[in-house]
């Protein structure tokens, strides 16, 4: 069983968590990383390890009063490294790891439970401030920034009297330069919107017919290229965000990943064109995008329209029984990954031979 | 009842799941089926164990699946992740260390990072943009259409817009404000990205990471064929920390995008920062090899075999460039042994340049310094003609010339730096023949005799036209050399017959040069088209063969000069757009920024040339395989034709330089006057000119076109805002903000022109004023016994009282005309005269209530006039309006479409332009079921109002 060509998937270091977790996200520039999660006892908990000697070692556990859905790094400083999550209640906090019984910036966003968090401007990552959104149950999606307190810079809500969609899934991108960002976000209808924040538009909107699970820019930072969307039903959608027509969209290719719900779509910091899916039923399906020889095509009328490329699967693996709930790339090691499953667990992976797709 | 009640039909029936007939469960079957769908289903069928458990069909199966689609997801098996154990112990022990030792040194540098933790931090906060507008709100709904307007700091377009959005139109126009452009287009953030990134107050870890993370971007743009964007990302990478590996990568980029000099300048980058980096060796050696430095490419290919002996790209591009070189040395060994001859050409040469200018007047064309100031120049060209290189980007066909007679000189890249050393002549046999056949014809019989390359003798004498044919043939099957020489024969013939033949000489020398040029024989091809160009100034195929082999000789300023002559006299050709853009890219390297400066003059090309590139040459020469002269004579279609120009006009406005621009979409309306955009996109350039009325009438027919196009209507506002009819403009802009509300250029211009609307009618009404009293006191003066009766009638006939008053003709107001209906032009024409005379606007109402509007423009026939027209609006006016409106609108309308109106429109005052205005105003504000306000508003855009 050597000699792979195929990278390899490694199941590193595995450890069995006394909570449910439900994110879990490295620290930057470090071997440390953190999970939150869900004590028994209807608390919240943030857990920051280290990987020492081939093991994890637990550095700080700081217990909340509501359970941690998600969080990000993405709109802090390599320097400063503050957490930003959003629990069950609505809540968007920042924390700074070092001392984090009281909250750096804190925010009673939503009505209730932030389902999802993105950050972008932090870490070197995505030109202009650095902003969060927040994606909840009660159809709203936000954005804010550290510095101006209580309100968000903007909001993104149905119309008064509509039925709100459950949102679960938010993402950033198109952040090449000071002016230009986008929002995408997932609702549980299948809808996805891209709203333009210069512009404060809805940009695009499209429905893949399953709730979205995930959503994912393969970068943040460059103008939009592609868009990865997960669905409900194990089907995951990848955009090409280049090119837009004015009737059709975005061209996207679809493929068939997991027989169960895909829970999360992470590309490889290393290379956008690499990217991880997690299932529902506890596997691991690492995939490539092909770019087509024409990115775009002039339709019958003269209109330039994209065209999508092709996803190949390169290695998939079975970690567990239970769904895999999150997923993060290291963003300093290349092909080094961790995961958390239901079934209270968290692994670190090792991906082998990425460098040589 | 199915099939399923019924097994023995299919045989042994089916499967359950699929409905496969059971005897495909076979390994005969499966082994000869090469459906993969079906195989698919074959294959679940065997795991699911519904007809029994076969493992080694499934594995048969499985392998026969694998060997047609090895990507089919039925092949995909739940694995479990990889442990220690699947890997052999030097491989895990590999990985196992290197995460090890990332992780020791990642803590080590983490501490690091920390020290600086609070002095940068302030800093990084002052780089930050601002806080987005606070509390932006965007709602979101299922049926976006239908939702009133969100609160929305910025609102470029809301949804409803969106839905209204004509994305055609859009692109096609050139939009002044980039930003207001949704369009997306692929190359368009290209600009929007910042090329230097702002460091301060980063680490050096920070700096590292953000270089890194750069490259990686330039990285993936590369691979995905994105190679501008790749350099933008390098470029970003290097202003944060400088690498070997992001300059090497942009080399390769730049290498990608054929820039040659700026990827030879990495490479020189890369070589300083680390001698003997093998990658920039091999790419510098690519620069080098393309741009024709061939010496210094392999010196550098050598280098890197050196090192590594078996780099296969290194190989392969030695044998390349040695290949090129040896191509070229043959021409170097003729170079030595013609030496002799070559002193000879100059002098020939030089000989010529007397004789030419002794010529001149001889030929009485005479116009010659004239016609070819670029002739100046060419002293020094046959200093510089040995200079020969490859053309820069190799495309053309021309870089490849197995025959090629002069050898490459790269080392200089200026023009002329070999002058001073004897230059290398083109010694090819066509350009030994090429002089002589030049010289007057006097020796050309021996130079063609001399040719090697003609194993035939030549012909017995036929006629010109005999020789020009057979020229053309053996051009068109690519034998060069030998239509050179009847062509040369052609013009032996014609030679004596001087100025009479002038035409066809002209042709023959055209043709000549086309040869030479296909030869390489770069100075015989410019001779030749200086001769044509002698006998037909201005001829297009010989100017662009001159630049051709100016631009092969890389005299570049040269070429750039004869190939803006050929886009003077037909901006229409494809290849001298292009290769001005080349050449202008060249010059900036070469020259830098004021390169133009060293430019001779351009030529003014009198129009009778343009004019006369329009028609189709009927002296068209042979055309060529491979040179696309004139699109005209090649025949592209005009579709293509019309894109290509108006892509070009788009790009002159893009520069600013709107003359070119609007050159170009007058030749695509001659194509298509059919297309909204070019109208609009001229009336800019118009705009943008200050031709106010030529923007008007593009405008007009952009919105015959199409009726609701807003940016026609925007500028039609705007013309009519530069000619000051500010009413109109305030009309048109109304409508823009009709059709779209949220065109803020838009309400300001409103604003603007409502201010400039109300200045005027504030000057307008104190003019009256006095125009009223000054009349008052002319009368009294005039001592008139009739007196006016309100000062309001005086107002309204001021100008025919005026007139009556000025011509002192005798006010016959008592007297009435007997007005009878006038039944042909000739009688209207009398009546009309004798009401004229008297200004009777009552026998004028009187007439025209009993004439039928829609014989107006018969009975007027061109008699109409200033005066007449205004006696009819006038009369309209006071005496019509109140009985009978649809009466006046009936006659309005067809007064419009009587002979001589648009013209007469043109003629008139403003002050009677003004009196329209209020007939019309008059019209709008009597509302009919003859006739729609719309219908006033169509009119009155008839009546340029």
């Amino acid at each position: 069983m050597s000699a792979f060509e195929k990278p390899q998937i490694i199941a590193h270091i595995q450890k069995g968590l006394n909570y449910t977790v439900f994110d879990c996200k490295w620290v930057p520039c470090s071997a440390k990383f953190v999970t939150m999660g869900n004590f028994a006892r209807g608390t919240g908990v943030i857990q920051l390890y280290e990987i020492q000697h081939g093991d994890l070692k637990l550095l700080r556990e700081i217990e909340k009063a509501k359970p941690i859905k998600c969080g990000t790094f993405g709109a802090t400083s390599l320097q400063q490294r503050y957490l930003a999550t959003g629990d069950f209640a609505g809540n968007l906090h920042i924390w700074n790891l070092e001392a984090p019984e009281i909250p750096v910036y804190s925010v009673k966003g939503h009505k209730e439970i932030i389902n999802a968090i993105d950050g972008v401007g932090g870490l070197g990552i995505g030109e202009g401030a650095p902003e969060i959104v927040t994606g909840s149950r009660d159809g709203t999606v936000k954005v804010w920034d550290p510095r101006q307190k209580d309100d968000p810079v903007a909001n993104m809500e149905p119309v008064q009297g509509e039925n709100r969609r459950d949102c679960w899934t938010v993402a950033f991108g198109n952040a090449y330069n000071q002016e230009e960002r986008v929002v995408c976000a997932g609702y549980d209808n299948g809808d996805i919107k891209l709203f333009d924040l210069r512009n404060m538009s809805l940009r695009w909107e499209t429905n893949i017919k399953n709730g979205v699970c995930s959503l994912e820019f393969d970068r943040k930072d460059i103008s939009m290229n592609k868009l990865v969307a997960t669905s409900l039903e194990g089907k995951f959608h990848v955009f090409d965000m280049r090119t837009q027509h004015p009737t059709k969209g975005f061209a996207s290719v679809s493929e068939k990943a997991h027989k169960s719900t895909v829970w999360q779509v992470r590309h490889l910091p290393q290379n956008r064109e690499l990217f991880l899916t997690a299932g529902g039923a506890g596997g691991l399906h690492l995939w490539k995008y092909e770019y087509p020889i024409q990115r775009s095509k002039k339709d019958s009328e003269g209109v330039e329209m994209g065209v999508a490329g092709s996803v190949s699967l390169l290695q998939n693996v079975t970690l567990s029984t239970q769904p895999i709930s999150s997923l993060d790339w290291s963003p300093d090691k290349r092909g080094l990954c961790i995961c958390s499953s239901f079934d209270q667990m968290v692994r670190v992976l090792i991906v082998t031979k990425l460098h040589k797709i | 009842m199915t099939a399923k009640d019924y097994p023995s039909l299919w045989g042994f029936g089916t499967t359950k799941t699929f409905k496969i007939p059971v005897e495909h469960l076979d390994f005969k079957y499966i082994e000869k089926c090469s459906d993969v769908k079906h195989l698919e289903k074959i294959l679940c069928v065997l795991r699911s164990g519904e007809e029994g458990y076969y493992p080694e069909l499934t594995e048969f199966c499985e392998k026969r699946l694998g060997s047609l689609a090895p990507e089919s997801r039925a092949l995909r098996k739940e694995k479990p992740a990889a442990t220690a154990s699947s890997f052999t112990a030097e491989e895990w022990e590999q990985i196992d260390g290197d995460i090890k030792s990332w992780v020791s040194e990642i803590k080590k540098e983490e501490n690091n990072v920390h020290f600086h933790e609070t002095e940068t931090f302030s800093a990084m906060e002052d780089n930050l943009p601002p806080v987005r507008g606070s509390n932006s709100r965007l709602h979101v709904s299922k049926e976006k259409y239908s939702k009133s307007k969100p609160a929305k700091k910025k609102i470029p377009r809301d949804y409803a817009e969106w839905d209204k959005f004509d994305v055609e139109k859009e692109c096609s126009k050139i939009d002044e404000d980039y930003k207001e452009k949704t369009i997306v287009n692929n190359k368009s953030h290209l600009s929007k990205i910042e090329t230097r990134i702002d460091t301060a107050g980063l680490t050096e870890k920070e700096k590292d990471f953000l270089a890194t993370h750069e490259k990686e971007k330039g990285n993936e743009a590369f691979n995905s064929g994105d190679y501008e964007e790749a350099v933008t990302y390098y470029t970003r990478s290097i202003s944060v920390l400088p690498t070997i590996a992001a300059y090497n990568n942009r080399a390769q980029a730049e290498i990608k995008l054929q820039n040659w000099n700026s990827a030879f300048q990495d490479c020189g980058k890369v070589l300083e920062l680390e001698p003997g980096n093998l990658k920039a060796l091999l790419r510098r050696a690519t620069t080098y090899k393309h741009q024709n430095k061939l010496q210094e490419a392999i010196e550098d290919l050598r280098k890197v075999l050196e090192v590594e002996p078996d780099n296969e790209l290194a190989k392969k591009t030695l044998s390349e460039v040695e290949r090129d070189l040896k191509n070229s040395e043959p021409a170097s060994k003729t170079q030595m042994k013609g030496k002799r001859m070559f002193i000879q050409e100059v002098e020939d040469a030089e000989n010529e340049d007397g004789k030419d200018s002794g010529k001149n007047p001889e030929d009485g064309s005479g116009d010659k310094k004239a016609a070819e100031p670029t002739g100046a120049g060419r002293a020094a060209e046959p200093g510089a003609m040995g200079n020969i290189q490859k053309k820069l980007t190799g495309k053309s066909e021309g870089g490849k010339r197995p025959e090629r007679g002069a050898p490459r000189r790269g080392r200089a890249p200026g023009a002329g730096a070999d002058k001073r050393g004897r230059p290398p002549a083109p010694a090819t046999p066509g350009s030994a023949n090429g002089h002589p056949g030049g010289g007057r014809g006097a020796g050309d019989p021996a130079a063609a005799a001399a040719l090697p390359g003609s194993g035939a003798p030549p012909p017995a004498p036929v006629s010109p036209a005999g020789l020009k044919s057979q020229g053309n043939e053996l051009f068109k099957s690519g034998q060069f050399a030998e239509a050179a020489l009847r062509y040369s024969a052609a013009i032996a013939q014609l030679e004596p017959a001087g100025s009479g033949s002038a035409d066809d000489l002209s042709v023959l020398y055209s043709n000549r040069a086309a040869c030479y040029l296909k030869e390489g024989n770069c100075s015989g091809c410019i001779q030749d088209c200086n001769r044509a160009l002698e006998l037909h100034p201005f001829s297009i195929k010989p100017l662009l063969r001159r630049a051709m082999a100016y631009e092969t000789l890389e005299q570049y300023q040269k070429a750039y000069v004869d190939y803006k002559t050929v886009l003077q006299i037909d901006c229409g050709i494809q290849l001298a757009n292009d290769s001005v853009n080349r050449i202008t890219r060249i010059l900036m390297d070469l020259d830098g920024p004021r390169w133009r400066e060293k430019l001779s003059p351009i030529p003014a090309v009198p129009t009778a040339a343009q004019l006369r590139a329009w028609q189709p040459a009927a002296e068209t020469p042979p055309d060529q395989v491979g040179d696309s002269c004139s699109h005209h004579q090649l025949g592209v279609t005009d579709e293509k034709m019309f894109k290509a120009l108006k892509e070009e006009g788009n790009q002159c406005v893009k520069d600013k330089n709107y003359k070119d621009a609007l050159s170009k979409y007058s030749e695509c309306l001659k194509i298509n006057n059919k297309e909204c955009a070019i109208y609009t996109n001229r009336a800019l350039c118009y705009l943008k000119l200050g031709q106010f009325e030529e923007a008007k009438q593009d405008c007009d027919q952009a919105l015959q076109i199409d009726n609701r196009n807003v940016k026609a209507c925007y500028r039609r506002a705007l013309a009519h805002k530069g000619l000051k009819n500010y009413q109109k403009s305030l009309n048109d802009l109304n409508k823009v903000l009709l059709l779209d509300s949220s065109i803020v250029e838009a309400k300001l211009e409103l604003e603007e022109v409502t201010r400039s609307l109300n200045i005027e009618d504030n000057t307008a009404s104190s003019s009256r004023e006095k125009e009223r009293r000054k009349i008052e006191i002319q009368e009294v003066n005039e001592g008139h016994e009739e007196p006016e009766g309100t000062s309001e009638e005086v107002s309204t006939d001021c100008l025919a009282s005026e007139k009556g008053l000025t011509s002192n003709g005798p006010q016959e107001y008592c007297e009435k005309l007997p007005i009878t209906k006038p039944n042909n032009a000739y009688e209207f024409g009398q009546v009309i005269n004798a009401i004229s005379s008297r200004k009777d606007q009552e026998a004028c109402a009187h007439l025209l209530a009993i004439t039928e509007p829609k014989d107006m423009p018969m009975l007027l026939s061109n008699k109409l006039e200033g005066d007449t027209f205004l006696l009819l609006i006038q009369s309209l006016k006071n005496n019509l309006i109140d009985k009978n409106p649809s009466l006046v609108y009936q006659h309005l309308l067809h007064l419009s479409k009587a002979e001589r109106f648009k013209m007469m429109l043109t003629l008139i005052s403003k002050g009677q332009k003004e009196q329209i205005e209020e007939l019309f105003d008059d019209l709008t504000d009597t509302p009919n079921k003859h006739f729609t306000l719309e219908d006033v508003q169509a009119l009155k855009r008839q009546y340029e109002l």
